[in-house]
């Protein structure tokens, strides 16, 4: 599904370099979830930039197939702020010229776990993890191959945390789509996917199973690192 | 959490939706009583507008040397001028040619200023600069010299009036709209967008358009006060409407003369020019809170 | 002793004809020199009632309580509206709690002026920077909050509370926006710093693992009310469905699940 092959990405600021990326190689297979973990400055987020051609790399190259679609960290932004949840759902469609069914959308609000009585709302009426569901089922409704999700729980609480992690995995199972979830939060990613990337300063330090992370068997002292890290 | 009735009755149309949108707004703006009562004025003088030959107690135009600077009474409310007409009747229908002079502004200034700002602003690199040092140049011209040029070469009136505010007005709302939109660019909604694949024609349409036009209503109201000041201002020097066509700042121009006897006469077109533009500053005021941008993200 | 005593705190605010409670009939006491943890998910009325309890409450917002004592005198509700000096608050982000246009050592010395301090006042700038673990506090005293990291900002923000000399310091999420390493340091400090000046924490987050390991006691709000409340090492053993619930929904690493479980708010009852 994606191939990436040393990617390398430097931002130049005020003449200053910065490498953001440096050789980064990864496969990810269809169907699969895929994380991607580091701490602020590690370039995960980079990754996600390059995948969606928000950012270009200087060097390496990638191939992708099929359409992707963003689950950003802060839901309060991702939605137009004058659209209906109904309107911003049916987008997609629109862009792209196709005929809007209607039962269509109700029936992706229901498959993310809101209501028919959500399709005229407005998004500043709705809760966080509530918008994030409206951001999951904007990308069913437009069929995207690959998910990105950029810490896409880190700024709910807990209790909807479980619920957002909940539903993407089970729309996983049932639509097969690619995930990549970049975070921060180790048993998150530990949870959500099987291969796990971990990253530190534009570098791909290691890369391991989800089993092999819980059995301890790690072989990057960082990664080790990180595991006592978390409480 | 900010939750009132409205909001758990469940919309069933998007016309249910848009209403309640609208009333929350209402809301809001009238909760602020200048900005409300300004904004029964303006109302009140567009009506005045429509129906001014219906209100206005004389012929606007009637002129009668031997009733000329009469004082206020009982038949000429707010006096006569110097060729007898009354005051009162003229400003009435002086609230039309202030409307036309607005709207042909709005209408020459908005939707040019827009457009140039949110295509500099979406494109960004070298569109952006093109057009904004476009702007810069329009903005460099003094409006003054310009009308002045403009009445020489079209002769005075409501058009070179028009046209010489119009040359350098646009420019602000290019700015604002440009402004507006390089935040608008970088919001989460637009990146969804631009990855369900939608051409950049299409985002400027659905997306920047319709998020720019609030600060852009805004300065509208607060500019139409200008507008209304500066036409004001070249009816006084005679470049802007001419006479017999009722104008306030024509009038207070036509007062000039007689200030110290017969005070009237500009006392009252420039009471209006004072009521009606700190009217639309308090509405612009009112606006303001209603889009504060915190409420919408 | 106790430095805080509160009955039945009540706080609400009214919204278009109806009056929404944000905090209900909370009784809150706190010892000299504990670390107490305060845990709660948005909407639960934590950061309100930390606000109260320094006196920055919002002007729209009404309390009422039956008493409140702090540092052993009563308060009345009129005064409970000022603010208190001998109270300090830490707040999540740096960048924005820290003025953007004086250096650091301005901001600190400010802080000391307001305690009426004015000798010496460079030395102290210093002894303050280096009492929160900056290595190199001569250059971090000269430099700007945008020229700071996360970590460092929030340092400099505890140093700035330290020269208050508070003797309650209120952190309200201080290292959510923090890397984990950076985040053990800041609460390292800020527990370290709180008991060699004998002063009293309140931690407030919906963290709750990070919660229990560094407070004595915790408790731990829903829908403005103190469901719960524990000794911090305790706080896995609890019974409240609650606290069960929101420890049970948290993804952890050595237990490998297909499905998250789910809080059940009906099941609570206030």
């Amino acid at each position: 599904m994606i191939h990436a092959e040393n990617l390398s990405v430097i931002f130049e600021k005020k003449g200053q370099k910065f490498q953001a990326l440096s050789d980064v190689s990864f496969d990810v297979k269809k169907g699969e979830s895929f994380g991607i973990i580091g701490e602020s400055g590690s370039g995960k987020t980079t990754i996600l930039n390059v995948l969606s051609g928000m950012v270009s790399q200087n060097s390496g190259a990638f191939k992708l197939n099929g359409t992707l679609q963003y689950v950003f960290q802060d839901p309060y932004s991702a939605l137009h702020p004058y659209h209906t949840i109904g309107r911003i759902l049916e987008e997609p469609l629109k862009i792209r010229k196709k005929i809007v069914d209607k039962s269509l959308i109700i029936q992706c609000l229901k498959n993310v776990g809101l209501g028919e009585e959500y399709y005229f709302r407005y998004p500043h009426e709705l809760s966080g993890g509530q918008r994030q569901r409206v951001v999951i089922g904007r990308a069913l409704v437009m069929q995207a191959d690959v998910l990105l999700l950029d810490e896409p729980t880190s700024a709910l609480d807990v209790s909807v945390q479980a619920e957002i992690l909940n539903l993407l995995k089970d729309l996983q199972e049932k639509y097969k789509f690619t995930m990549i979830l970049v975070t921060h939060d180790l048993p998150v990613v530990a949870f959500m996917c099987n291969d796990i990337l971990v990253m530190r300063q534009g570098k791909v330090i290691e890369r391991i199973t989800s089993t092999n992370l819980r059995r301890g068997m790690i072989k990057n002292s960082y990664t080790k690192e990180l595991v006592d890290l978390s409480f | 959490m900010i939750k009132n009735s409205t909001m758990t009755e469940i919309p069933k149309s998007s016309y249910d939706a848009q209403k309640k949108k609208i009333y929350r707004n209402w809301i809001v703006f009238s909760s602020n009583k200048i900005s409300l009562w300004s904004f029964y004025f303006l109302v009140l003088l567009i009506l005045v507008a429509s129906f001014a030959s219906f209100i206005a107690p004389h012929d606007p135009a009637n002129v009668d040397l031997s009733l000329r600077l009469q004082e206020p009474s009982s038949v000429y409310l707010l006096g006569t001028d110097e060729l007898g007409r009354d005051i009162l009747s003229r400003l009435i229908f002086g609230v039309r040619t202030t409307i036309y002079i607005v709207v042909l502004i709005i209408f020459f200034t908005v939707p040019l200023g827009v457009a140039i700002g949110i295509i500099a602003g979406y494109g960004g690199k070298w569109i952006d600069r093109i057009l904004m040092r476009l702007t810069d140049i329009f903005l460099a011209l003094p409006r003054l010299i310009l009308a002045l040029a403009f009445v020489a070469a079209m002769g005075p009136g409501l058009l070179s009036l028009v046209v010489a505010i119009s040359l350098t007005a646009w420019t602000s709302y290019a700015r604002i709209a440009r402004s507006e939109t390089i935040l608008i660019r970088k919001e989460n909604f637009v990146k969804a967008a631009q990855l369900q694949g939608a051409k950049p024609f299409y985002i400027l349409r659905h997306y920047v358009l319709p998020l720019c036009l609030p600060s852009v209503i805004v300065r509208l109201t607060y500019d139409m006060a200008g507008v209304i000041l500066m036409a004001a201002g070249f009816g006084f020097l005679g470049l802007g409407v001419q006479p017999p066509v009722p104008e306030w700042g024509t009038m207070v121009a036509s007062g000039q003369p007689y200030l110290l006897d017969h005070w009237w006469v500009s006392t009252a077109p420039g009471f209006a020019i004072f009521i009606t533009s700190l009217a639309l500053n308090f509405v612009g005021d009112g606006l303001r809170d209603v889009i504060d941008p915190r409420q919408n993200y | 002793m106790n430095i805080i005593d509160l009955k039945n705190f009540t706080l609400s605010i009214a919204q278009q004809e109806k009056t929404n409670l944000i905090v209900q009939g909370v009784s809150l006491s706190i010892q000299n020199g504990e670390i107490l943890g305060v845990v709660g998910e948005s909407g639960s009325g934590k950061t309100m009632l930390m606000r109260f309890l320094l006196g920055v409450m919002p002007q729209n917002m009404t309390a009422s309580f039956d008493s409140f004592s702090f540092l052993g005198s009563l308060i009345s509700l009129e005064e409970s509206k000022n603010v208190r000096s001998d109270i300090a608050m830490v707040l999540q982000d740096p960048k924005t709690s820290l003025n953007p246009v004086l250096t650091v050592e301005d901001q600190i010395k400010e802080a000391f002026i307001l305690k009426g301090d004015k000798d010496n006042l460079d030395e102290k700038v210093l002894k303050t920077l280096q009492e929160v673990s900056i290595q190199d506090p001569l250059r971090v005293a000269k430099s700007y909050p945008f020229e700071l990291s996360g970590g460092m900002g929030q340092r400099v923000m505890i140093a700035m509370m330290l020269a208050l000399k508070p003797k309650l310091l209120i952190a309200d999420e201080p290292t959510s926006s923090l890397d984990a390493h950076v985040q053990r340091q800041i609460l390292d400090l800020l527990r370290d710093t709180a008991k060699k000046n004998g002063m009293t924490l309140i931690i407030v987050s919906h963290d709750l693992p990070l919660i229990s390991a560094y407070c004595h006691r915790v408790i731990v709000m829903y829908k403005g009310h103190i469901v719960d409340s524990c000794k911090a090492q305790d706080l896995s053993k609890s019974k409240h469905p609650y606290t069960k619930g929101l420890l049970r929904c948290l993804p952890k690493l050595n237990d490998p699940r297909k499905r998250l479980s789910i809080l059940k708010r009906e099941e609570i009852d206030l």
